[in-house]
């Protein structure tokens, strides 16, 4: 507070201030990363050409991949690109050893190479996919240029591996070296977003009894970022000063938020159900017990939390639960007095839901405040034990095109290679691979390609006037083409830091330094400098070819999928294994949807009918695990035959969902619901707690069937 | 001492492996320190991290070429 | 605030300790890697003897095998003698016409000197004392075609011209063999050296006389000796003479300068017991120097 007020009477007294500080904050970052990039380039460069190396484009090259702003997605790419390239450069020793002399066999393994590291490369996330990326085309690379002559195979692939290694070390330690920026630090700015961005939207009564709109973005607000996060996390572990602890402060909080997320979709679904059926006076009563919540969170401030308001907040949450608690009691009795009334089942679970609520609130915020704890002091308040896994799901289906792509594509240009017999088809291959792979994550691919290839035209444009104007008119040692270069790297290390030039930053990038006369000699002859230009645009063609023909994703195709890995998903609780956890559930769920959402073209609409029926699946998956294990523990003379049957029933409207699978669902559910209730209590606390909440869970599901009209029946189509 | 080193009978210098082995070592001593905190301790972690590798591949390396 | 402030000193303290013990070390490793005279580019050298025959002919024999130690003197091949008796013979057989010949002369002539000049004329009688002293040089002639056919046959039995090894047999017998024709490579022995291919800018460090030490590839064994001389020039790869005698220079140019490589010559003072050395063998070479370095010679 201190601090901030000062700030704020320095800005009076120099009024240019403002403006510094803004310059400080979004210009000089900018600035400071594009020199950070060129030095390491230069000094790639630099070692490269001391050492001797055949081809010190590799290592500049390798610079720019894996440059990055912050400090720990260097050391993460940099990892897998060394990793990705021991594979490959193993993987074409392998090759060349077993296969140089036999064209059939060489081109098969080859191609299965490509087909495996594409499948992989989309199973794996972030950089892991990456590095599968490298390994399919550092192939390419060390093992076609000497297909004629074999035996050089091995001094290719030390002087590749070396030449990746010299610019992962510059890349690494230019990053961590000169003005770091930590990735952790952008890891707590976001949580810090994403927390303060759920205590606003719980502390608004309106975001939960307010109507749906569809326009009203809390939904995907809420939903935004669970997988950007766990990457950013996962990622971050490679950076100094990172500990264990923190981490996993970071997993924990993702998992809560991912919980609360369905939580707070499944309240405003049944609040939803209940306003279609006007039943102002459940509502209102609903409402009121919130209230307490809403006054809690109210209080407050707007800026930074201290953990001393936390800490309050964090004890007025737990009696605020206890009140909830005392008032449904009230409410209860007071709304359906003496008997069993239809909308009673739906008050008590829109209550329960609730009192998740605020107790996953509750554990929120004390997670929160144990990391702010151990971030200022170093002493968590939380003793965090459990490992949380963040479960990925990855279609096998998805996975099986794209490997069928790689290995399409390359079978393709080896085929132009064989037939044309040029040498410099080789190049072709190796721009076809690298599109078929590296594009494969992209939500669209032929804009991707499309930008690649600009890139690569500017690019050819620049290396030329570089090559055939300025590098034999006007340099004659090192350090005259480095000083030449430099606006070119910085402009290189500009681009990057625009995700919008992503795609055509790296098709800039490639060709640039594939194109430049970085040759440990100056030697660039304008046919070949032609000829490989040409069979590089060739390649691209070649790989935007494939995307436009294996390529079967329409929008409905895509939800159609969804919708049927869901309810796989929902079958599968329902008789599986007992002992899944819900953070597996649900991270699972959640990195199902970014994948589709960026592979298979879903429109605005769709894509929040695909989240809303993640977030129902979400939730009758853990009732019904909730139910199962409740039904283990119950007294046999306490089971109603009746709730095994819903179950089976469940199971099989999700197996071959139908119109009237689910009006028979929904009677059976009220039926054994009724059952519950006309059958006497059992007395005992334990057993009692345990057919409440099958009452609790069985009507959730309900309500939540009742609400999700298109899913599993996909009776409307989003897509047109 | 040895200037190379034979391994799988490709002759390679000394040198290579030490840093293959520096690097590994560093990485599981920058996993003890993180954890242990004492990058909290430091005034610019990168270059810290920087400067114990340095000595960590230099040191075995002086011992060779004395 | 006393405090804070000594706990921020502590942690510039840290992290500049460790730098500047880094900064040391990494001069300190660049210093002695760049700078120490040693290369992995040194090869075992020897003599090499090749052996061809004074004679032509067919080989008859062959007396040694492959990698054979052979003392000087020895026998290598022998070609088929035959033809050398048969030449012998004639030789031998024109000589004795010849001794015949001028004895007969050499009769004739004392003869005629012992008449007198009625008898025989002083011009038949001067004939008849050179026709004797021809005879005798046609005589000495073909004795010295016998000594050329002994000499031909007894070389036709190819000796070891020095102590060494056969090296790369490939002759057999029954091969035709041309005289002069190189049929047999001999390593002599005890002619073993090493040339160490040592940077340029390493030149200043290495002084005739200085101790080196040979570790051989893939090996353990350590070969001890000292710096010989130093080669006095190579040629410059950039500058190769055409047809015409004129310059041929590289159009291209390197951005980075590298070092040329000059071969210094290594005499072996100590071998190990056990290890077998071979012409060709690659070792690394490390040359211990007994003067101190002259720093200012040197490019840091």
């Amino acid at each position: 507070m201190n601090a901030n007020n000062r700030r704020i009477v320095s800005f009076k007294i120099f009024p240019w201030q403002r403006t510094l500080q803004e310059w400080l904050s979004v210009d000089a970052p900018v600035l400071i990363y594009m020199a950070k990039s060129t030095i390491a380039a230069l000094l790639a460069l630099w070692i490269a050409m001391t050492l001797n190396m055949p081809d010190p484009r590799t290592a500049i090259f390798t610079v720019f991949i894996v440059m990055q702003p912050q400090s720990g997605l260097v050391f993460s790419k940099s990892y897998y690109r060394v990793l990705g390239t021991i594979a490959g450069v193993g993987m074409s020793l392998l090759i060349m050893g077993m296969f140089a002399q036999d064209p059939i066999w060489f081109i098969g393994f080859f191609a299965l190479w490509i087909g495996f590291t594409t499948a992989m490369g989309l199973k794996y996330r972030n950089f892991q996919f990456y590095g599968f990326v490298l390994a399919g085309y550092t192939l390419c690379i060390v093992a076609l240029p000497v297909i004629e002559t074999p035996l050089q195979v091995f001094d290719i692939a030390v002087s590749r591996f070396s030449e990746v290694i010299i610019g992962i070390m510059c890349a690494t330690v230019v990053s961590d070296v000169i003005f770091p920026r930590r990735l952790l630090d952008s890891l707590i700015t976001s949580e810090q977003e994403r927390f303060h961005n759920v205590l606003s939207t719980l502390s608004d009564t309106d975001s939960i009894f307010a109507a749906f709109d569809e326009a009203n973005p809390t939904i995907s607000r809420f939903s935004s970022g669970v997988v950007g996060l766990n990457a950013t996390r996962v990622n971050s572990s490679f950076e100094s000063g990172a500990g264990q602890k923190e981490r996993q402060h970071y997993a924990h909080l993702n998992q809560e938020y991912m919980n609360l997320s369905t939580t707070f979709y499944s309240l405003k679904s049944i609040v939803h159900a209940m306003k279609e059926q006007e039943r102002k006076e459940v509502l209102n009563a609903l409402e009121s017990l919130y209230s307490p919540v809403v006054s809690v969170l109210k209080t407050l401030p707007d800026t930074l939390l201290a953990p001393e308001d936390l800490n309050r907040i964090i004890r007025e949450l737990l009696t605020v639960k206890n009140t909830i608690q005392v008032q449904l009691e009230l409410d209860h009795k007071r709304l359906y007095e003496s008997t069993h009334s239809a909308g009673e089942d739906e008050f008590i679970s829109a209550a329960y839901l609730i009192i998740r609520l605020v107790n996953e609130l509750h554990n929120h915020c004390a997670t929160y405040l144990s990391l702010l704890k151990h971030r200022l002091s170093g002493n968590a308040s939380r003793e965090i034990s459990r490992v949380i896994q963040f479960s990925t799901h990855t279609d096998n289906l998805l996975v099986a095109l794209a490997a069928l792509r790689g290995s399409g594509v390359l079978l393709l240009t080896m085929v132009f290679w064989l037939w044309s017999g040029w040498p410099y088809a080789t190049l072709t291959i190796t721009l076809a691979v690298v599109i078929g792979l590296l594009l494969g994550t992209m939500p669209s691919p032929l804009d991707g390609v499309k930008d690649f290839f600009k890139g690569a035209v500017i690019a050819l444009i620049v290396a030329a006037v570089y090559d055939f104007y300025i590098i034999p008119e006007y340099t004659s040692d090192l350090l005259t083409l480095s000083l030449l270069i430099t606006p070119v790297l910085a402009f290189i290390g500009w681009m990057t830091t625009r995700p919008k030039l992503a795609i055509f930053t790296f098709g800039f990038v490639f060709m640039f330094m594939n194109q430049l006369a970085l040759d440990p000699y100056y030697k660039i002859e304008p046919t070949k400098f032609m000829e490989s230009s040409l069979a590089a645009l060739i390649g691209i063609l070649f790989g935007g070819l494939a995307y436009i023909l294996v390529n079967f994703w329409s929008c409905s195709l895509t939800q159609k999928r969804v919708a049927k890995i869901l309810r796989t998903q929902i079958v599968r609780l329902c008789d599986g294994a007992l002992n899944v956890e819900r953070s597996a559930l649900e991270s699972t769920g959640r990195d199902l949807i970014q994948q589709f959402s960026t592979q298979g073209r879903l429109n605005m609409r769709s894509s929040r009918l695909v989240y809303e029926w993640l977030l129902s699946t979400l939730e009758i998956g853990r009732a019904i695990l909730t139910i199962r294990r409740s039904i283990q523990r119950l007294y046999s003379h306490y089971l109603h035959p009746s709730v095994d049957n819903a179950m089976e029933l469940i199971k099989s409207y999700f197996e071959t969902p139908s119109v009237s699978g689910r009006d028979q669902l929904l009677s059976t559910l009220q039926k054994s619901l009724q059952e519950l209730h006309s059958s006497p209590m059992p007395t005992e606390i334990g057993q009692r707690k345990r057919v409440e909440i099958l009452i609790v869970e069985l009507t959730l599901i309900r309500t939540v069937l009742i609400n999700s009209e298109t899913f599993p029946l996909l009776s409307e189509d989003s897509c047109n | 001492m040895q200037l190379d080193i034979t391994l799988f009978g490709i002759q390679m210098p000394t040198l290579l492996l030490i840093f293959v082995m520096s690097a590994v070592v560093q990485i599981l001593l920058d996993r003890m320190m993180s954890d242990a905190g004492i990058y909290n301790h430091v005034w610019h972690p990168g270059l810290f991290r920087t400067a114990v590798f340095v000595c960590l591949f230099a040191i075995p390396c002086l011992l060779i070429y004395r | 605030m006393n405090n804070s402030k000594r706990a921020k000193l502590l942690r510039f303290s840290i992290t500049f300790l460790v730098l500047s013990l880094a900064i040391f070390l990494g001069l300190m490793l660049w210093d002695n890697y760049m700078n120490s005279a040693w290369t992995r580019d040194g090869r075992v050298r020897a003599d090499v003897v090749m052996v061809a025959p004074d004679v032509g002919g067919l080989v008859g024999r062959v007396a040694v095998v492959d990698n054979q130690f052979v003392k000087k003197g020895e026998l290598l091949y022998q070609i088929d003698e035959e033809r050398f008796h048969h030449a012998l013979h004639e030789a031998q057989a024109i000589a004795q016409t010849r001794k015949s010949e001028y004895e007969m002369k050499q009769h004739q002539s004392v003869r005629r000197l012992a008449a007198d000049d009625e008898i025989v004329s002083a011009e038949s009688r001067d004939d008849a004392l050179y026709d004797a002293q021809i005879a005798h040089a046609r005589y000495e002639e073909a004795l010295t075609q016998v000594e050329t056919q002994k000499l031909n046959l007894d070389r036709s039995s190819i000796r070891a011209p020095c102590d060494g090894w056969v090296s790369n047999l490939l002759l057999r017998k029954g091969d035709y063999v041309d005289r002069g024709e190189k049929h047999m490579a001999l390593i002599t022995s005890g002619s073993f050296w090493i040339y160490g291919y040592f940077e340029e800018h390493k030149l200043s460090l290495i002084h005739i006389g200085d101790s080196a030490e040979m570790k051989m590839l893939g090996t353990k064994y350590t070969v001890k000796g000292h710096v010989e001389s130093i080669a006095r020039g190579i040629s410059d790869r950039d500058n190769v003479t055409d047809g015409r005698l004129l310059a041929n220079v590289n159009p291209i140019f390197t951005w980075v300068r590298l070092a040329q490589r000059i071969p210094v010559r290594i005499h072996i003072d100590e071998v190990p017991a056990d290890l077998i050395l071979s012409a060709g063998m690659t070792c690394s070479v490390s040359i211990i120097p007994t003067k101190s370095i002259p720093r200012s010679a040197l490019k840091m």
